[in-house]
């Protein structure tokens, strides 16, 4: 089904309901970016709206902000400039300084949808803000229970303690 | 090239011996010329310091490292070997190491298991920095809610870990038994870390007999971390003599002497160590060279012990060990003249432990 006003009339438009019941209208391509839809969309057709129960549209609305940009950067356009790689890094850069809850859902988005850019930047960006912290504040961040007796936590200690210096 | 330059050298030492074997190892060589270009991989740099009697030998190992990296690399390691500390050299390391990149024909490859991690962009770090509370205070609990991190998959931690650099990585084992079971041994993790990894090597150094050093280089960090492995001296004079796909191979070269071969093959990453069983047929020959062969992928290793029999000098004696099988096989180590073996050959160079002058370089064929 072509939609009226499509900038691109070959394009098929995809709908997406969120968990919160909000419609999204997106190009195939933009859907395209995630492998669950992909596969979806190839088994149901485009006419059908495709529900994404555990994503909610604020969650959703980023996602497919980030797929509509990354769908563009592989067109090319005569009259405009392709986008290079250091601008994507820049944009991808801007698009993940967001507050930890919002990447936090955005991680489980990703992970749900199966966009392995997108999961990959993210799990960059918290691995960025995780390096500086000790083994003790990754624990207490990421909620691991220690599980470790006295003495394996000593022997634990000698063993790797090259990698503390 | 690199493989010229070595038999050159050994070459020299060998018109004093005159030894049969060798003229077949270099008619082995001209017979299999394709297969030689594979020499140029080097595996890792091990660096021996007071090593004695083999020192003439190392050097020999060095400058085969040398050649096959850049200019400035084999400036430094020779003048790591006019005496300067290993550290020193580390230091002098650094900016070589920043500026190498995949294009450069750097072909200088890990003794580390894929656990050191590269990093391609500090992504919003400067303004994520300020958010991300690491104490999970009172104040800053909807900062950094632990409750909600720690409800994320394990699989996801694991990509996120890792993208670490090497030294978080190791700290990680002391999170949590889990943390530990999957960074020591899990293949995904592994091969997650592995997929953000740069070029990335260790080098080792070992005093004889007391403890082996490893100096491995973090190179998005730019800096070394200093291991020392005192459960290597199990042996008298068990030395570090060949490494490869993160294995170190350790032999007591005391033993030998002896008339008896330990062998044993570590992880300098992880301390863990397999004492290999005693070689077969082990009064049959005298084992001369070993070398340590790695599958990147699923992370079995082959140990090859080369030698020569008591009966005949000239005939050449090998046995391998299967880390799968856990047990060593004698193989013919003389190839059919005439019979081409270009389908899928893996040529090493090993670790000469017998300082007679002569060298083998066995070309493997799988079947």
């Amino acid at each position: 089904m072509h939609f009226q006003g499509s900038p691109n009339m070959a394009e098929k438009r995809v709908k997406l309901i969120s968990s919160d019941n909000d419609e999204f209208e997106v190009d195939e391509a933009v859907a395209f970016e995630s492998e669950t839809l992909r596969n979806m969309i190839q088994d149901t057709g485009t006419n059908v709206p495709i529900s994404i129960p555990n994503v909610s549209s604020d969650i959703l609305a980023k996602v497919l902000e980030y797929c509509s940009y990354h769908a563009e950067t592989m067109e090319t356009h005569d009259d405009k400039p392709p986008i290079t790689d250091a601008q994507i890094r820049e944009w991808d850069a801007d698009f993940v300084d967001v507050h930890p809850a919002t990447l936090y859902s955005l991680i489980l988005a990703a992970n749900y949808l199966n966009i392995k850019n997108l999961l990959d930047l993210i799990c960059q960006a918290v691995a960025n803000n995780i390096r500086g912290k000790t083994a003790v504040e990754i624990r207490k961040i990421l909620h691991i229970q220690d599980d470790f007796t006295y003495e394996e936590e000593m022997e634990i200690r000698r063993e790797t303690k090259w990698a503390f210096d | 090239m690199e493989c010229a330059f070595r038999i050159g050298q050994r070459e020299a030492n060998a018109q004093r011996a005159a030894h049969p074997a060798l003229a077949r190892f270099v008619h082995v060589l001209r017979t299999f010329g394709d297969c030689t270009k594979e020499l140029g991989s080097i595996e890792g740099i091990l660096v021996e310091e007071n090593l004695g009697v083999a020192r003439s030998a190392w050097k020999e190992e060095l400058h085969l490292v040398a050649v096959n990296t850049r200019g400035r690399l084999t400036q430094l390691i020779q003048e790591a070997q006019a005496n300067l500390s290993l550290l020193s050299l580390g230091e002098k390391l650094h900016p070589t190491l920043e500026e190498s990149g995949e294009s450069d024909g750097t072909t200088i490859s890990s003794i580390v298991v894929g656990n050191d991690v590269h990093h391609e962009e500090m992504l919003g770090h400067k303004s994520q920095s300020q958010r991300w509370c690491s104490h999970a205070c009172e104040i800053h609990h909807e900062v950094m809610n632990p409750d909600l991190w720690g409800k994320l998959p394990e699989y996801l931690l694991e990509l996120t870990f890792a993208r670490l650099p090497l030294n978080k990585v190791v700290q990680l084992q002391s999170l949590s038994k889990y943390w530990r079971f999957v960074v020591q041994s899990s293949k995904p993790f592994q091969e997650a870390c592995s997929g953000f990894n740069f070029k990335r090597f260790a080098l080792v150094t070992s005093n004889q007999c007391r403890d082996c050093k490893i100096h491995f280089c973090d190179v998005r960090e730019n800096k070394w971390f200093l291991k020392v492995m005192d459960a290597v001296s199990h042996g008298f004079w068990a030395s570090p003599v060949i490494a490869a796909g993160g294995l170190l191979c350790i032999v007591d070269l005391h033993q030998l002497s002896y008339g008896a071969l330990s062998i044993s093959v570590c992880n300098p990453l992880t301390s863990k160590i397999r004492v290999l069983p005693p070689l077969t047929e082990f009064n049959r020959w005298f084992p001369k060279m070993v070398q340590l062969l790695v599958d990147d992928l699923t992370g079995n290793y082959k140990l090859v012990v080369v030698g020569s029999s008591h009966r005949a000098p000239d005939i050449l004696m090998m046995e391998v060990y299967d880390s799968q099988k856990r047990s060593w096989e004698s193989s013919d180590v003389n190839p059919v003249p005439g019979k081409t073996y270009r389908d899928s050959p893996t040529s090493i160079c090993g670790y000469d432990f017998s300082y007679d002058g002569l060298c083998f370089i066995i070309l493997l064929w799988c079947q």
